[in-house]
């Protein structure tokens, strides 16, 4: 299977500003994140607010400047790359925002929201606009909307603009962040839906964040969890789900309300101890210690390594390395 | 497929077909709803236009008059403003002298929106050293109380209507762009200029299609505020006799010349002062019915 | 709360440094050569040299401006080349002058101001609230310069009540003397910062009672003079603050009332010195002014920031 998209390594800390600009400290917000994503294939990433996610796709698009690491695209390095180099790729990586009402421009209307990436290229502007109209359409739009601006619009057909906006210079990449989290449960479905047509319709291949773990199961084929910055495992969607190794994916998993009717016993139900440390100040070592039921000493002397626990399945805890 | 999305949009959105009314239509409607700054602007657009239209609404010629005529009170017949201490008529004197009055009003605040918008949108847009550099250099200019600012800077270009024009400048620059540079960084934070850039959109394009339209309003509205300050910055400073040397009229000059018979006759030297005071303050009036209308609409 | 103020201080030293530059690079953007204005026009090449190098203009501008900052820190200020008197010894009793006449109109504006400001909160459509929203559309319209001139012309030269110029009457120094000729400009300078303060002083207080606090204090069974108190303390750090950079314009902005008025405060010296060329003057005046001017804001930074915690920690 041809990986289209590879990251090694990508790691960021924002620094945090003292007095005369002396270094207090820092955020460290992404730390070591490896993965790759398959080409025609659904990378979901998954974890709880502040897991780095977010920042994780802004790094990947070098919408923010990594500390380190490679992000390997069709044999180059996007990191590596000068700025006018930059600018021919980005039209192979685009990405869908989660706040349908800060992601559009207020001022122009829904047709020039979704022209202007192509005007940014080159494209003079009657031409974008008639081009614009055809990914209006294939996200369902119907063509007296093209004049309208953002205002008039519901949150569930904002995004459906932010998506054809995303799809206007033919990536072959789309990251979604967060990207229907906004939205009522019902308008989610119908736009999850349109993600899974329109990928199919221009041979896409997506990069899935969420924190709702039922969406991330529904669109994803592969699955990434990540705490605090790091990846704590992923794998194909019916291992990390179906048999998550990662102390942290099961307590997720455990604590998601569930319609099946299976009878637990309160001994499975693992609880999350506690809350989500600083990001200031994150646990030596593995750094979901602080709430693992399963810490030992070692966890706090260094950070595990991932381990193989099934094909293509890896996850980062000591404990695994035993029964390996 | 396709087919299906469409039908679950109509499900969703329903059909609306009202026709809406325009944007500007909207705004001069609200505008008119608030009755004394419509009358303002009344009154505003007759004193530009009889200013303006001069050498057809003026009785007499500026500069003539003869001394036997001078200081004639307000209201006597062929002189409805009465004469200044050389005899012109003083309606005429007005009317042209309004001209330069309201030039000096307006176009230093114009000019401050170039280059003080410019800077504050370069200062906001590109952060850190660029927008140290930018600020805090304006933010020393802008230590300078107006007046002495103005004054220092019209006494070393020299007189005349230009040079005022520039100090005026000089001191709208820091303001204009401490607006824009705040509401520049405010914008800078939102997805759409992040999706902008991740299309690989240069820099200018960016500004001229997303930052300049946002900020636009904010960026209007403040400077039609100060507008009615320039005015009087720039009259104060004609009647310092740093402006316009005689015979030209100006209506701060012209409150100079009858400063010095404001013994025989105290009430024709105010004349020239009160149409200062009336455009300023409906120039006010509107800029703050303007800033609500704006605001109400985002 | 230190390091607040101890950021304020290092942005105070540049700030002062760069007005300093500014004042310096006016002076040299009047045409012609200073050393005209000293020597007679039929003067020879070696008069014209001597005066150029005793006036230090033959060394670069850097220098030139390093020399000049040192004097002026030492407080030598050189000398009127019209009245050929130290320029500080007319520099101090011009801004005596002018804060006498800035103390007056501040106490005026703010004293009128806050009353007017606090009734119109409270009784938003009496006729007072009606004269607060006139006064703040007058204040801030009118020109000062106009206004002083209609004054004198009411109360100077038709009515005859008070004196139209000066600060004293020839011959007498003494306190009602002053005062009588203190009423028209104070009433000229303070139309601006009345404006400003009433207007202020209405928007704040009425925001302030529509808070929980004051609904509490109400349903406590506090009097209305209490809930003033608190409302007024709540209040004070915003209105001190404009106070104070009212205060500010008040010094920095003296010129045009001085100038009709005929006040001997700074800005008429200037002003005058101006028409005469007599630069040592003017470069001084305008540097002590915007120095004053600065410290006068740092002041009151500092004092926002001791009144309102939720400054320091912004």
């Amino acid at each position: 299977m041809e990986q289209i998209l590879e990251v090694t390594g990508i790691s960021k800390t924002f620094p945090v500003q003292g007095m005369f600009g002396r270094k207090k400290g820092g955020v460290s917000a992404v730390d070591g994140v490896s993965f790759s994503l398959p080409k025609r294939g659904t990378l979901g990433i998954v974890g709880e607010s502040g897991c780095g996610k977010s920042t994780l796709a802004r790094l990947i698009m070098r919408l923010i400047e990594p500390d380190t690491g490679k992000v390997r695209f069709e044999d180059a390095d996007l990191l590596q790359m000068g700025k006018s180099e930059l600018k021919g790729i980005r039209k192979h990586i685009q990405m869908v925002f989660q706040n349908p009402y800060s992601s559009l421009n207020p001022k122009l209307t829904i047709l020039d929201n979704v022209a202007f990436p192509l005007w940014a290229n080159g494209e003079a502007k009657e031409k974008a606009r008639q081009n614009a109209y055809k990914y209006l359409d294939a996200v369902g739009l119907p063509r007296s909307y093209a004049a309208k601006f953002p205002h008039h619009l519901s949150g569930g057909q904002r995004q459906r603009v932010a998506i054809a906006r995303a799809l206007v210079l033919e990536p072959e990449i789309v990251i979604a962040d967060e990207a229907v989290s906004a939205l009522d449960k019902s308008v989610q479905a119908q736009v999850l839906n349109l993600f899974q047509d329109l990928k199919k319709e221009f041979d896409l291949s997506l990069i899935f964040i969420s924190h709702d773990l039922h969406v991330v199961e529904y669109m994803s084929d592969e699955v990434m969890v990540m705490y605090l910055g790091r990846v704590v495992e992923q794998g194909p969607k019916e291992q990390v789900f179906g048999k998550p190794a990662h102390p942290y994916t099961q307590a997720l998993l455990k604590s998601v309300p569930s319609m099946e009717i299976q009878s637990r016993t309160l001994e499975e139900v693992a609880a999350l101890k506690g809350e989500l440390p600083s990001p200031l100040n994150p646990p030596s070592g593995c750094r979901f210690r602080t709430r693992c039921m399963f810490a030992e000493e070692r966890c706090a002397a260094a950070a595990p390594p991932p381990v193989e626990v099934g094909t293509g399945h890896t996850a980062a805890c000591f404990l695994l390395e035993e029964h390996s | 497929m396709a087919s299906n999305i469409q039908h679950l949009t109509e499900a969703t959105i329903g059909k609306d077909r009202v026709k809406e009314p325009s944007r500007a239509r909207e705004l001069w409607q609200a505008f008119c709803k608030r009755k004394m700054a419509l009358a303002a602007l009344i009154v505003l657009m007759v004193i530009l236009i009889g200013c303006l239209a001069a050498p057809w609404t003026a009785p007499y010629d500026p500069y003539e008059g003869a001394v036997k005529d001078r200081l004639l009170p307000i209201g006597t017949p062929g002189h409805l403003l009465g004469t200044d201490e050389q005899g012109r008529d003083l309606l005429s004197r007005i009317l042209y002298g309004g001209r330069l009055s309201l030039l000096s009003g307006f176009a230093p605040v114009l000019l401050a929106v170039l280059i003080g918008g410019g800077l504050g949108i370069a200062a906001g847009y590109f952060g850190r050293l660029v927008n140290m550099v930018i600020m805090r250099s304006l933010d020393i200019v802008y230590s300078f109380p107006a007046i002495l600012l103005a004054i220092g800077i019209s006494a070393s270009l020299g007189p005349g209507i230009s040079n005022v024009i520039i100090s005026a400048t000089v001191v709208f620059i820091p303001p204009i762009a401490r607006i824009a540079e705040t509401a520049v960084k405010e914008v800078r934070k939102e997805e759409y200029i992040e999706a902008a850039i991740s299309s690989g959109a240069s820099h200018s394009l960016v500004i001229r299609f997303h930052i300049f339209k946002n900020i636009f309003n904010r960026l209007f509205v403040y400077s039609t505020t100060q507008i009615g300050i320039c005015l009087m910055l720039a009259s104060g400073l004609s009647f310092l006799g740093l402006g316009v040397a005689p015979p030209t009229p100006e209506w701060g000059f012209m409150l100079n010349n009858l400063k010095q018979v404001i013994f025989i006759d105290p009430i024709v030297t105010i004349v020239p002062g009160v149409f200062i005071f009336i455009t300023s303050l409906a120039m006010n009036l509107v800029s703050d019915a303007l800033s609500d209308v704006l605001d109400a609409k985002g | 709360m230190l390091s607040f103020l101890g950021k304020r201080l290092l942005l105070f030293i540049p700030t002062l440094l760069g007005v300093s530059l500014i004042v310096f690079l006016m002076l040299q953007m009047v045409p012609g050569d200073p050393v005209n204005t000293i020597v007679p026009a039929d003067a020879t090449e070696e008069e014209r040299m001597l005066v150029t190098k005793e006036l230090g203009l033959d060394k670069p501008i850097a220098m030139q401006f390093i020399y000049w900052l040192g004097q002026m820190l030492q407080g030598d200020m050189g000398h009127s080349i019209v009245k050929r008197l130290p320029v500080a010894d007319l520099l101090l009793p011009a801004v005596w002058n002018t804060v006498v006449l800035a103390a007056a109109s501040a106490i005026f504006s703010f004293g009128l101001g806050i009353f007017i400001g606090v009734y119109s909160a409270y009784r938003p459509k009496s006729w007072i609230a009606s004269v607060c929203n006139a006064l703040g559309l007058a204040g801030i319209g009118m020109p000062n310069f106009w206004v002083s001139l209609i004054l004198i012309g009411i109360f100077s030269v038709s009515l005859g009540w008070f004196p139209s110029s000066g600060m004293y009457s020839v011959g007498r120094v003494d306190l009602p003397d002053l005062l009588n000729h203190l009423i028209l400009p104070t009433i000229a300078a303070s139309l601006t910062s009345l404006g400003v303060m009433t207007r202020m002083v209405r928007s704040t207080i009425a925001g302030l009672l529509q808070q929980d606090f004051v609904f509490a204090l109400k349903a406590k069974g506090a009097r209305s003079r209490t809930i003033l108190r608190h409302v007024l303390k709540n209040g004070m750090p915003t209105i001190l603050t404009v106070a104070g950079l009212q205060f500010g314009y008040l010094i920095g902005g003296s010129v045009l009332v001085e100038t009709v008025f005929a006040w001997p405060g700074i800005g008429q010296l200037i002003y005058q010195a101006i028409g005469q060329r007599d630069f040592p003057i003017v470069q001084s005046g305008v540097l002590v002014v915007a120095v004053t001017f600065v410290v006068i804001n740092l002041i009151v930074d500092a004092m926002h920031a001791v009144l309102d915690p939720r400054v320091r920690h912004s």
